[in-house]
Protein backbone atom coordinates (compact mmCIF):
# COMPACT_ATOMS: atom_id res chain seq x y z
CA UNK A 1 0.00 0.00 0.00
CA UNK A 2 1.38 3.52 -1.22
CA UNK A 3 2.18 6.01 1.26
CA UNK A 4 -1.04 7.89 0.26
CA UNK A 5 -3.01 5.04 0.36
CA UNK A 6 -1.92 4.54 4.00
CA UNK A 7 -2.39 8.40 4.82
CA UNK A 8 -5.73 8.39 3.51
CA UNK A 9 -7.21 5.36 5.34
CA UNK A 10 -5.04 6.06 8.56
CA UNK A 11 -8.24 7.71 10.24
CA UNK A 12 -7.72 11.51 8.83
CA UNK A 13 -8.92 13.35 11.81
CA UNK A 14 -5.47 12.01 13.49
CA UNK A 15 -4.58 16.38 14.08
CA UNK A 16 -8.03 17.07 14.57
CA UNK A 17 -8.88 14.09 17.18
CA UNK A 18 -5.80 15.23 19.12
CA UNK A 19 -3.51 12.50 18.55
CA UNK A 20 -1.23 14.72 16.55
CA UNK A 21 0.59 11.84 14.31
CA UNK A 22 -0.02 11.13 10.62
CA UNK A 23 3.04 9.17 10.02
CA UNK A 24 2.73 6.48 7.55
CA UNK A 25 2.89 4.21 10.07
CA UNK A 26 0.00 5.19 12.11
CA UNK A 27 -2.45 2.44 13.04
CA UNK A 28 -5.50 4.23 14.20
CA UNK A 29 -8.66 2.23 13.02
CA UNK A 30 -9.14 3.41 9.24
CA UNK A 31 -11.99 5.95 8.19
CA UNK A 32 -13.75 3.83 5.41
CA UNK A 33 -14.43 5.64 2.47
CA UNK A 34 -18.18 5.13 1.81
CA UNK A 35 -19.64 4.27 -1.52
CA UNK A 36 -21.92 6.83 -1.22
CA UNK A 37 -21.73 10.24 -3.25
CA UNK A 38 -20.93 13.24 -1.86
CA UNK A 39 -23.88 15.00 -2.48
CA UNK A 40 -25.71 11.79 -0.26
CA UNK A 41 -23.38 12.06 2.45
CA UNK A 42 -23.84 15.78 2.52
CA UNK A 43 -27.81 15.45 2.60
CA UNK A 44 -27.34 12.71 5.53
CA UNK A 45 -25.77 15.22 7.85
CA UNK A 46 -28.08 17.04 9.98
CA UNK A 47 -24.42 19.41 10.86
CA UNK A 48 -24.24 20.68 7.95
CA UNK A 49 -28.13 20.77 6.57
CA UNK A 50 -27.91 24.58 6.13
CA UNK A 51 -25.81 24.16 3.43
CA UNK A 52 -27.29 20.81 2.39
CA UNK A 53 -30.38 22.87 1.75
CA UNK A 54 -28.63 25.33 -0.27
CA UNK A 55 -27.32 22.85 -2.95
CA UNK A 56 -30.71 21.82 -3.27
CA UNK A 57 -32.38 24.67 -3.70
CA UNK A 58 -29.79 25.72 -6.16
CA UNK A 59 -29.39 22.45 -8.05
CA UNK A 60 -25.93 21.76 -6.72
CA UNK A 61 -26.65 18.47 -5.25
CA UNK A 62 -25.81 17.51 -8.89
CA UNK A 63 -22.51 18.48 -8.58
CA UNK A 64 -21.47 16.39 -6.02
CA UNK A 65 -23.51 13.41 -7.62
CA UNK A 66 -21.17 13.24 -10.43
CA UNK A 67 -17.91 11.45 -11.57
CA UNK A 68 -15.57 14.47 -10.84
CA UNK A 69 -14.70 14.96 -7.06
CA UNK A 70 -14.76 17.97 -4.90
CA UNK A 71 -13.73 18.66 -1.66
CA UNK A 72 -16.50 20.71 0.38
CA UNK A 73 -15.83 23.21 3.13
CA UNK A 74 -19.32 22.82 5.11
CA UNK A 75 -19.53 25.79 7.43
CA UNK A 76 -21.93 24.00 10.63
CA UNK A 77 -25.47 25.02 10.83
CA UNK A 78 -24.69 27.40 13.54
CA UNK A 79 -21.64 29.01 11.69
CA UNK A 80 -24.26 29.22 8.42
CA UNK A 81 -26.19 30.58 10.37
CA UNK A 82 -24.74 34.29 9.73
CA UNK A 83 -25.01 33.80 6.19
CA UNK A 84 -28.61 33.12 5.87
CA UNK A 85 -29.17 35.89 8.07
CA UNK A 86 -27.04 38.49 5.99
CA UNK A 87 -28.16 37.26 2.79
CA UNK A 88 -32.00 36.20 3.02
CA UNK A 89 -34.29 35.01 0.94
CA UNK A 90 -34.73 34.18 -2.27
CA UNK A 91 -33.55 37.28 -3.67
CA UNK A 92 -30.68 36.77 -1.94
CA UNK A 93 -29.93 33.13 -2.89
CA UNK A 94 -27.60 33.61 -5.66
CA UNK A 95 -25.33 35.59 -3.01
CA UNK A 96 -25.59 32.73 -0.77
CA UNK A 97 -24.42 30.45 -3.45
CA UNK A 98 -21.33 32.68 -4.10
CA UNK A 99 -20.60 32.36 -0.70
CA UNK A 100 -20.37 28.60 -0.89
CA UNK A 101 -18.66 28.62 -4.19
CA UNK A 102 -15.74 29.64 -2.09
CA UNK A 103 -15.81 26.57 0.12
CA UNK A 104 -15.84 24.17 -2.93
CA UNK A 105 -12.44 22.90 -4.19
CA UNK A 106 -11.03 20.89 -7.01
CA UNK A 107 -10.39 17.35 -6.33
CA UNK A 108 -10.59 14.75 -3.42
CA UNK A 109 -8.66 16.38 -0.48
CA UNK A 110 -8.97 14.59 3.52
CA UNK A 111 -7.74 16.09 6.69
CA UNK A 112 -4.50 14.01 6.60
CA UNK A 113 -3.75 15.55 3.18
CA UNK A 114 -3.94 19.06 4.17
CA UNK A 115 -2.23 17.91 7.56
CA UNK A 116 0.43 16.52 5.66
CA UNK A 117 0.94 19.23 3.27
CA UNK A 118 0.92 22.07 6.14
CA UNK A 119 3.97 19.97 8.13
CA UNK A 120 5.67 19.77 4.68
CA UNK A 121 5.84 23.47 3.99
CA UNK A 122 8.32 25.67 4.47
CA UNK A 123 6.27 28.00 6.00
CA UNK A 124 3.69 25.88 7.63
CA UNK A 125 1.06 27.29 5.09
CA UNK A 126 -0.58 26.13 1.87
CA UNK A 127 -2.66 27.13 -0.85
CA UNK A 128 -5.56 25.55 -2.66
CA UNK A 129 -7.71 27.02 -4.88
CA UNK A 130 -11.34 27.33 -4.80
CA UNK A 131 -14.08 27.17 -6.78
CA UNK A 132 -14.76 31.11 -6.30
CA UNK A 133 -11.73 32.34 -7.87
CA UNK A 134 -9.75 32.99 -4.57
CA UNK A 135 -7.74 30.94 -2.53
CA UNK A 136 -7.63 29.56 0.81
CA UNK A 137 -4.81 29.24 2.96
CA UNK A 138 -4.42 26.14 5.72
CA UNK A 139 -1.78 26.33 8.82
CA UNK A 140 -1.69 24.39 12.61
CA UNK A 141 -3.31 26.39 15.45
CA UNK A 142 -2.61 24.45 18.32
CA UNK A 143 -3.04 20.85 16.89
CA UNK A 144 -5.75 21.83 15.07
CA UNK A 145 -6.15 22.94 11.04
CA UNK A 146 -6.98 26.50 10.11
CA UNK A 147 -8.38 27.67 7.04
CA UNK A 148 -8.07 31.73 5.67
CA UNK A 149 -9.50 33.35 2.87
CA UNK A 150 -8.35 36.19 1.10
CA UNK A 151 -10.37 38.40 2.65
CA UNK A 152 -9.61 37.12 6.25
CA UNK A 153 -12.14 35.40 6.72
CA UNK A 154 -11.15 32.70 9.41
CA UNK A 155 -12.15 29.11 10.38
CA UNK A 156 -11.30 25.63 12.16
CA UNK A 157 -11.50 22.04 10.35
CA UNK A 158 -13.90 19.92 12.68
CA UNK A 159 -13.05 16.42 12.75
CA UNK A 160 -15.58 13.51 11.53
CA UNK A 161 -14.25 14.49 7.92
CA UNK A 162 -17.03 12.82 5.51
CA UNK A 163 -15.40 10.78 2.92
CA UNK A 164 -17.61 9.87 -0.21
CA UNK A 165 -16.76 8.17 -3.40
CA UNK A 166 -16.19 10.84 -5.54
CA UNK A 167 -15.34 13.97 -2.83
CA UNK A 168 -14.97 15.14 0.69
CA UNK A 169 -16.73 17.11 3.25
CA UNK A 170 -15.00 18.92 6.01
CA UNK A 171 -17.08 20.45 8.21
CA UNK A 172 -16.09 24.27 9.41
CA UNK A 173 -16.55 26.50 12.01
CA UNK A 174 -17.11 29.16 10.38
CA UNK A 175 -17.88 30.92 6.93
CA UNK A 176 -15.05 32.01 4.85
CA UNK A 177 -16.61 34.73 2.96
CA UNK A 178 -16.39 38.36 4.36
CA UNK A 179 -20.49 38.92 4.70
CA UNK A 180 -20.09 42.35 5.93
CA UNK A 181 -21.62 45.23 3.19
CA UNK A 182 -19.16 47.77 3.27
CA UNK B 1 5.55 -5.51 -9.43
CA UNK B 2 7.92 -4.62 -11.52
CA UNK B 3 7.05 -7.42 -13.75
CA UNK B 4 3.41 -7.00 -13.15
CA UNK B 5 3.11 -3.16 -14.41
CA UNK B 6 5.62 -4.14 -17.23
CA UNK B 7 3.16 -6.84 -18.55
CA UNK B 8 -0.35 -4.23 -17.31
CA UNK B 9 2.20 -2.01 -19.64
CA UNK B 10 2.13 -3.76 -22.70
CA UNK B 11 -1.90 -4.62 -22.43
CA UNK B 12 -2.05 -0.58 -22.55
CA UNK B 13 0.32 -0.29 -25.57
CA UNK B 14 -2.19 -2.68 -27.26
CA UNK B 15 -5.33 -0.31 -26.83
CA UNK B 16 -2.95 2.50 -28.05
CA UNK B 17 -4.24 2.68 -31.47
CA UNK B 18 -7.55 3.12 -29.87
CA UNK B 19 -6.61 5.81 -28.30
CA UNK B 20 -4.83 6.98 -31.24
CA UNK B 21 -7.73 7.63 -33.42
CA UNK B 22 -8.80 11.07 -34.41
CA UNK B 23 -12.36 11.99 -33.79
CA UNK B 24 -13.57 12.20 -37.06
CA UNK B 25 -12.79 15.40 -38.55
CA UNK B 26 -9.11 14.94 -39.81
CA UNK B 27 -6.31 12.40 -41.15
CA UNK B 28 -3.52 12.51 -39.06
CA UNK B 29 -0.35 10.32 -38.90
CA UNK B 30 1.78 9.45 -36.49
CA UNK B 31 5.47 8.30 -35.65
CA UNK B 32 6.58 8.46 -32.45
CA UNK B 33 9.76 6.44 -30.90
CA UNK B 34 10.99 6.02 -27.71
CA UNK B 35 14.39 5.76 -26.06
CA UNK B 36 15.03 4.61 -22.14
CA UNK B 37 17.23 3.91 -19.87
CA UNK B 38 15.40 1.95 -17.83
CA UNK B 39 13.91 -1.64 -18.35
CA UNK B 40 12.17 -2.20 -21.72
CA UNK B 41 8.73 -1.97 -21.75
CA UNK B 42 6.28 -0.97 -24.68
CA UNK B 43 4.79 1.62 -22.24
CA UNK B 44 8.63 3.25 -22.75
CA UNK B 45 5.80 5.46 -26.07
CA UNK B 46 4.41 7.71 -23.67
CA UNK B 47 7.86 9.35 -23.60
CA UNK B 48 7.92 12.37 -24.78
CA UNK B 49 8.77 14.17 -28.16
CA UNK B 50 8.61 16.85 -30.56
CA UNK B 51 5.59 17.16 -32.24
CA UNK B 52 4.99 19.19 -35.57
CA UNK B 53 1.50 19.08 -37.38
CA UNK B 54 -1.26 20.91 -39.06
CA UNK B 55 -4.42 19.86 -38.23
CA UNK B 56 -8.12 20.62 -38.81
CA UNK B 57 -9.35 18.35 -35.70
CA UNK B 58 -9.79 18.70 -32.26
CA UNK B 59 -7.78 15.70 -30.88
CA UNK B 60 -5.43 14.24 -33.91
CA UNK B 61 -2.68 15.35 -32.46
CA UNK B 62 -2.88 13.43 -29.24
CA UNK B 63 -2.71 10.74 -31.86
CA UNK B 64 0.43 11.56 -33.08
CA UNK B 65 3.23 9.21 -32.12
CA UNK B 66 4.36 9.75 -28.81
CA UNK B 67 5.53 13.87 -29.72
CA UNK B 68 2.34 15.46 -29.28
CA UNK B 69 1.58 18.37 -31.66
CA UNK B 70 0.73 21.40 -29.84
CA UNK B 71 -0.85 24.07 -31.89
CA UNK B 72 0.85 27.34 -32.13
CA UNK B 73 -1.41 29.12 -34.68
CA UNK B 74 -5.31 27.84 -35.18
CA UNK B 75 -7.68 29.38 -37.00
CA UNK B 76 -11.07 27.91 -36.38
CA UNK B 77 -14.07 28.20 -38.47
CA UNK B 78 -17.19 29.18 -37.08
CA UNK B 79 -18.06 27.74 -32.94
CA UNK B 80 -20.82 25.46 -31.68
CA UNK B 81 -20.93 28.33 -29.53
CA UNK B 82 -23.70 30.96 -29.84
CA UNK B 83 -24.53 34.09 -28.25
CA UNK B 84 -22.20 37.38 -27.66
CA UNK B 85 -18.65 37.13 -29.07
CA UNK B 86 -18.43 33.35 -28.99
CA UNK B 87 -15.59 33.04 -31.32
CA UNK B 88 -12.49 31.03 -31.34
CA UNK B 89 -11.55 27.29 -32.05
CA UNK B 90 -13.87 25.43 -30.29
CA UNK B 91 -12.78 21.59 -31.17
CA UNK B 92 -15.97 20.73 -33.81
CA UNK B 93 -14.22 23.41 -35.78
CA UNK B 94 -13.32 23.59 -39.24
CA UNK B 95 -10.26 25.38 -40.21
CA UNK B 96 -6.64 25.15 -40.87
CA UNK B 97 -4.16 25.12 -38.53
CA UNK B 98 -0.11 24.57 -38.05
CA UNK B 99 1.31 24.10 -34.84
CA UNK B 100 4.92 22.53 -33.79
CA UNK B 101 5.66 21.49 -30.30
CA UNK B 102 8.00 20.34 -28.33
CA UNK B 103 8.05 18.21 -25.05
CA UNK B 104 10.65 17.28 -23.06
CA UNK B 105 9.77 14.91 -20.13
CA UNK B 106 9.05 11.72 -18.79
CA UNK B 107 5.28 10.50 -18.78
CA UNK B 108 4.00 9.95 -15.95
CA UNK B 109 5.15 7.30 -13.25
CA UNK B 110 2.83 4.30 -13.25
CA UNK B 111 5.14 1.89 -11.26
CA UNK B 112 7.56 2.55 -8.40
CA UNK B 113 11.06 3.08 -8.21
CA UNK B 114 12.81 1.98 -11.25
CA UNK B 115 9.54 1.42 -13.24
CA UNK B 116 9.35 4.68 -13.50
CA UNK B 117 9.47 5.68 -17.56
CA UNK B 118 12.16 7.95 -18.42
CA UNK B 119 12.83 9.94 -21.16
CA UNK B 120 11.87 9.44 -24.75
CA UNK B 121 12.25 11.14 -27.99
CA UNK B 122 9.52 11.27 -30.53
CA UNK B 123 8.30 13.18 -33.73
CA UNK B 124 4.70 12.92 -34.49
CA UNK B 125 2.94 14.82 -37.57
CA UNK B 126 -0.65 15.78 -38.19
CA UNK B 127 -2.27 16.28 -41.55
CA UNK B 128 -6.23 17.07 -41.23
CA UNK B 129 -8.40 17.20 -43.48
CA UNK B 130 -11.63 17.76 -42.92
CA UNK B 131 -14.14 14.38 -43.49
CA UNK B 132 -12.01 11.37 -42.68
CA UNK B 133 -10.93 10.48 -39.32
CA UNK B 134 -8.59 7.78 -39.46
CA UNK B 135 -4.95 8.22 -37.64
CA UNK B 136 -2.61 6.02 -37.59
CA UNK B 137 0.44 6.18 -34.58
CA UNK B 138 2.59 4.53 -32.99
CA UNK B 139 3.76 5.08 -29.79
CA UNK B 140 2.20 6.71 -26.49
CA UNK B 141 0.81 3.57 -24.60
CA UNK B 142 -1.17 3.97 -21.53
CA UNK B 143 -0.56 3.54 -17.77
CA UNK B 144 -2.83 -0.12 -18.58
CA UNK B 145 -5.39 1.87 -16.70
CA UNK B 146 -6.93 3.44 -19.91
CA UNK B 147 -6.20 6.76 -18.72
CA UNK B 148 -4.37 8.84 -21.74
CA UNK B 149 -1.60 10.73 -20.89
CA UNK B 150 -0.14 13.18 -22.91
CA UNK B 151 2.32 15.20 -23.29
CA UNK B 152 1.87 18.35 -24.58
CA UNK B 153 3.25 21.53 -24.54
CA UNK B 154 0.79 23.30 -25.77
CA UNK B 155 -1.23 22.67 -22.29
CA UNK B 156 -4.58 22.36 -23.00
CA UNK B 157 -5.29 23.39 -25.81
CA UNK B 158 -8.68 22.52 -26.78
CA UNK B 159 -10.04 24.24 -23.52
CA UNK B 160 -8.10 27.18 -23.66
CA UNK B 161 -9.73 27.33 -27.27
CA UNK B 162 -13.04 27.98 -25.41
CA UNK B 163 -12.06 29.57 -22.50
CA UNK B 164 -12.00 33.26 -23.94
CA UNK B 165 -15.75 33.20 -25.49
CA UNK B 166 -17.20 31.77 -22.09
CA UNK B 167 -16.25 34.57 -19.95
CA UNK B 168 -17.17 38.02 -20.10
CA UNK B 169 -20.24 40.81 -18.87
CA UNK B 170 -22.68 40.84 -21.86
CA UNK B 171 -23.15 44.29 -23.08
CA UNK B 172 -26.94 46.19 -22.54
CA UNK B 173 -29.84 45.34 -19.89
CA UNK B 174 -31.18 42.04 -19.79
CA UNK B 175 -34.77 42.02 -21.49
CA UNK B 176 -36.69 40.67 -18.14
CA UNK B 177 -34.87 43.99 -16.41
CA UNK B 178 -35.52 46.23 -19.80
CA UNK B 179 -39.57 45.52 -18.64
CA UNK B 180 -39.09 46.16 -15.22
CA UNK B 181 -36.94 49.06 -15.51
CA UNK B 182 -37.87 52.01 -18.20
CA UNK B 183 -35.05 52.77 -20.54
CA UNK B 184 -32.84 49.84 -18.14
CA UNK B 185 -32.22 53.23 -15.65
CA UNK B 186 -32.94 51.56 -11.55
CA UNK B 187 -34.42 53.77 -9.48
CA UNK B 188 -32.68 56.23 -8.06
CA UNK B 189 -33.20 55.50 -4.34
CA UNK B 190 -31.96 51.85 -5.19
CA UNK B 191 -28.68 52.99 -6.76
CA UNK B 192 -28.09 54.96 -3.40
CA UNK B 193 -28.54 52.22 -1.59
CA UNK B 194 -26.44 50.18 -3.35
CA UNK B 195 -23.42 52.55 -3.65
CA UNK B 196 -22.77 51.58 0.07
CA UNK B 197 -22.73 48.17 -0.90
CA UNK B 198 -20.71 48.07 -4.03
CA UNK B 199 -18.10 45.60 -2.45
CA UNK B 200 -20.44 43.50 -2.08
CA UNK B 201 -21.80 43.37 -5.62
CA UNK B 202 -18.49 43.96 -7.15
CA UNK B 203 -17.15 41.05 -9.50
CA UNK B 204 -14.70 40.08 -7.12
CA UNK B 205 -17.22 39.82 -4.61
CA UNK B 206 -18.87 37.06 -6.79
CA UNK B 207 -15.95 35.57 -7.67
CA UNK B 208 -15.75 36.92 -11.54
CA UNK B 209 -13.15 39.21 -10.81
CA UNK B 210 -10.78 37.53 -12.31
CA UNK B 211 -13.16 36.66 -15.39
CA UNK B 212 -13.90 40.34 -16.17
CA UNK B 213 -11.25 42.57 -17.34
CA UNK B 214 -12.95 45.99 -16.05
CA UNK B 215 -13.89 46.28 -12.64
CA UNK B 216 -14.27 49.46 -12.51
CA UNK B 217 -17.53 51.17 -12.17
CA UNK B 218 -21.14 50.81 -10.36
CA UNK B 219 -22.05 47.14 -9.84
CA UNK B 220 -25.50 46.42 -8.56
CA UNK B 221 -27.80 43.59 -8.04
CA UNK B 222 -31.40 42.68 -9.13
CA UNK B 223 -33.49 39.54 -9.66
CA UNK B 224 -30.35 37.29 -10.63
CA UNK B 225 -28.10 39.45 -12.23
CA UNK B 226 -24.78 41.35 -11.47
CA UNK B 227 -25.47 44.52 -13.45
CA UNK B 228 -23.17 47.56 -14.24
CA UNK B 229 -24.49 50.65 -14.11
CA UNK B 230 -22.80 53.44 -17.11
CA UNK B 231 -22.21 57.19 -16.50
CA UNK B 232 -25.69 57.84 -17.35
CA UNK B 233 -27.27 55.43 -14.45
CA UNK B 234 -28.34 52.82 -16.90
CA UNK B 235 -27.36 49.35 -16.77
CA UNK B 236 -24.89 49.03 -18.98
CA UNK B 237 -23.95 45.25 -18.86
CA UNK B 238 -24.81 42.26 -17.14
CA UNK B 239 -23.80 38.96 -15.77
CA UNK B 240 -26.26 36.42 -14.96
CA UNK B 241 -25.70 34.60 -11.91
CA UNK B 242 -25.13 31.47 -10.88
CA UNK B 243 -28.03 30.19 -8.17
CA UNK B 244 -29.74 33.58 -9.40
CA UNK B 245 -30.90 34.03 -13.19
CA UNK B 246 -28.96 31.04 -13.94
CA UNK B 247 -31.11 28.96 -11.14
CA UNK B 248 -32.64 25.21 -11.63
CA UNK B 249 -36.13 26.16 -13.60
CA UNK B 250 -34.65 29.23 -15.28
CA UNK B 251 -34.45 28.92 -18.89
CA UNK B 252 -31.38 30.15 -20.16
CA UNK B 253 -31.02 34.01 -21.28
CA UNK B 254 -31.25 34.09 -24.75
CA UNK B 255 -29.03 36.50 -25.59
CA UNK B 256 -26.17 35.39 -23.18
CA UNK B 257 -23.38 33.95 -24.33
CA UNK B 258 -22.12 30.02 -23.91
CA UNK B 259 -19.91 27.90 -25.38
CA UNK B 260 -19.60 24.14 -25.69
CA UNK B 261 -16.45 22.53 -24.41
CA UNK B 262 -14.47 20.13 -25.62
CA UNK B 263 -15.36 16.50 -26.16
CA UNK B 264 -13.26 15.24 -23.46
CA UNK B 265 -15.25 17.42 -21.26
CA UNK B 266 -18.70 16.28 -22.55
CA UNK B 267 -17.62 12.81 -21.94
CA UNK B 268 -15.92 13.05 -18.08
CA UNK B 269 -18.63 15.28 -17.04
CA UNK B 270 -21.48 13.38 -18.92
CA UNK B 271 -23.09 16.51 -19.86
CA UNK B 272 -24.51 14.49 -23.22
CA UNK B 273 -25.13 16.35 -26.61
CA UNK B 274 -23.92 20.80 -26.99
CA UNK B 275 -27.81 21.07 -26.46
CA UNK B 276 -28.26 19.67 -23.36
CA UNK B 277 -26.06 21.88 -21.28
CA UNK B 278 -24.28 25.61 -21.71
CA UNK B 279 -20.83 26.23 -20.27
CA UNK B 280 -20.18 29.92 -18.96
CA UNK B 281 -18.21 32.10 -16.36
CA UNK B 282 -16.59 28.40 -15.64
CA UNK B 283 -20.01 26.65 -14.65
CA UNK B 284 -21.72 23.83 -16.56
CA UNK B 285 -25.65 24.03 -16.32
CA UNK B 286 -27.40 20.95 -17.50
CA UNK B 287 -29.96 22.25 -19.80
CA UNK B 288 -33.88 20.91 -20.98
CA UNK B 289 -32.97 20.45 -24.56
CA UNK B 290 -36.37 21.76 -25.68
CA UNK B 291 -37.20 23.99 -22.88
CA UNK B 292 -33.41 25.51 -22.35
CA UNK B 293 -34.61 25.59 -18.96
CA UNK B 294 -31.77 24.44 -16.45
CA UNK B 295 -32.21 21.62 -14.98
CA UNK B 296 -28.92 20.76 -12.57
CA UNK B 297 -25.40 22.05 -12.42
CA UNK B 298 -23.35 19.76 -13.51
CA UNK B 299 -19.15 21.23 -13.39
CA UNK B 300 -17.47 23.78 -11.78
CA UNK B 301 -14.37 24.76 -13.37
CA UNK B 302 -11.66 26.69 -11.36
CA UNK B 303 -10.42 28.74 -14.87
CA UNK B 304 -7.07 27.53 -14.19
CA UNK B 305 -4.21 27.19 -16.84
CA UNK B 306 -2.35 23.98 -17.00
CA UNK B 307 0.33 23.93 -19.23
CA UNK B 308 2.88 21.39 -19.78
CA UNK B 309 5.89 22.89 -19.77
CA UNK B 310 5.03 25.97 -17.76
CA UNK B 311 4.72 26.41 -13.68
CA UNK B 312 1.63 24.89 -12.02
CA UNK B 313 -0.67 27.18 -10.99
CA UNK B 314 -0.58 28.80 -7.40
CA UNK B 315 -3.06 27.12 -5.12
CA UNK B 316 -2.26 24.02 -5.37
CA UNK B 317 -0.17 22.72 -3.00
CA UNK B 318 -1.94 19.80 -1.02
CA UNK B 319 -2.59 17.04 -2.91
CA UNK B 320 -5.70 16.47 -4.65
CA UNK B 321 -5.89 13.27 -6.62
CA UNK B 322 -9.58 11.28 -7.31
CA UNK B 323 -9.60 8.54 -4.24
CA UNK B 324 -9.51 5.59 -7.39
CA UNK B 325 -7.04 7.28 -8.98
CA UNK B 326 -4.70 7.31 -5.95
CA UNK B 327 -3.12 4.02 -6.35
CA UNK B 328 -1.53 5.25 -9.60
CA UNK B 329 -1.10 9.08 -8.95
CA UNK B 330 0.53 9.53 -5.76
CA UNK B 331 3.46 11.95 -4.26
CA UNK B 332 6.95 11.24 -4.37
CA UNK B 333 10.41 12.33 -4.85
CA UNK B 334 10.48 12.17 -8.77
CA UNK B 335 6.77 13.46 -9.44
CA UNK B 336 3.88 14.81 -7.78
CA UNK B 337 0.34 14.59 -8.81
CA UNK B 338 -2.52 17.73 -8.82
CA UNK B 339 -6.17 17.18 -9.91
CA UNK B 340 -7.80 20.34 -11.52
CA UNK B 341 -10.79 20.34 -13.90
CA UNK B 342 -11.47 16.71 -15.21
CA UNK B 343 -7.36 15.78 -15.64
CA UNK B 344 -4.67 14.73 -13.14
CA UNK B 345 -0.83 16.55 -13.89
CA UNK B 346 2.11 15.54 -13.85
CA UNK B 347 4.32 18.02 -11.70
CA UNK B 348 8.09 17.94 -11.10
CA UNK B 349 8.84 18.64 -7.24
CA UNK B 350 11.95 20.52 -8.21
CA UNK B 351 10.80 22.44 -10.51
CA UNK B 352 7.35 22.56 -9.92
CA UNK B 353 6.97 22.74 -14.10
CA UNK B 354 4.23 20.91 -15.35
CA UNK B 355 5.46 17.07 -16.80
CA UNK B 356 2.51 16.02 -18.71
CA UNK B 357 -1.68 15.72 -18.94
CA UNK B 358 -3.46 12.86 -17.48
CA UNK B 359 -7.15 12.35 -18.83
CA UNK B 360 -8.96 10.09 -16.27
CA UNK B 361 -10.82 7.04 -17.35
CA UNK B 362 -14.52 7.22 -17.44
Amino acid sequence: MNRTMIALLAAPALLLAGCGDSSEEATEAPVAVSTQTLAAMIAGDSDISAVSQLLSDAGLQGLFDGNAPYTVLAPTNAAFAAVEEALPGDDQRAARVAVIREHVLPGYLTTADIEAAVRNAPDGSVQMQTMGGAPLTFTLEDNTIGVTAADGSHALLQAGELLASNGVAIRVDGVLKNLDAQ
Amino acid sequence: MKYLLAAVSALAVAASPALAQGNGHGNSNGNGNGNRGAPASVSDNRGNGNGNGNRNAMRDDRGNGQGAASRADRQGGPPQARGNDDRGGPPEARGNGNGNGNGNRGGPAIGRGDDRPGNGNGNGNANGNRGNGNSAGNGRGNNGNQDRISVRSGGLVDFIAYRGPSHGMADGCPPGLARKYNGCRPPGLARQQDEARYRRYSPDWWGYGGLFGDRRGSYYYDDGFLLRLGSDGRISGYIPLLGGALAVGRTWPDDYRYARMPRYYESYYGLGGPDRYRYADNVVYRLDPQTTAIVSIAAMLTGDEFVVGQPMPRGYDVYNVPYGYRDRYYDGPDAMYRYNNGYVYQVDPETMLIASVIELAI
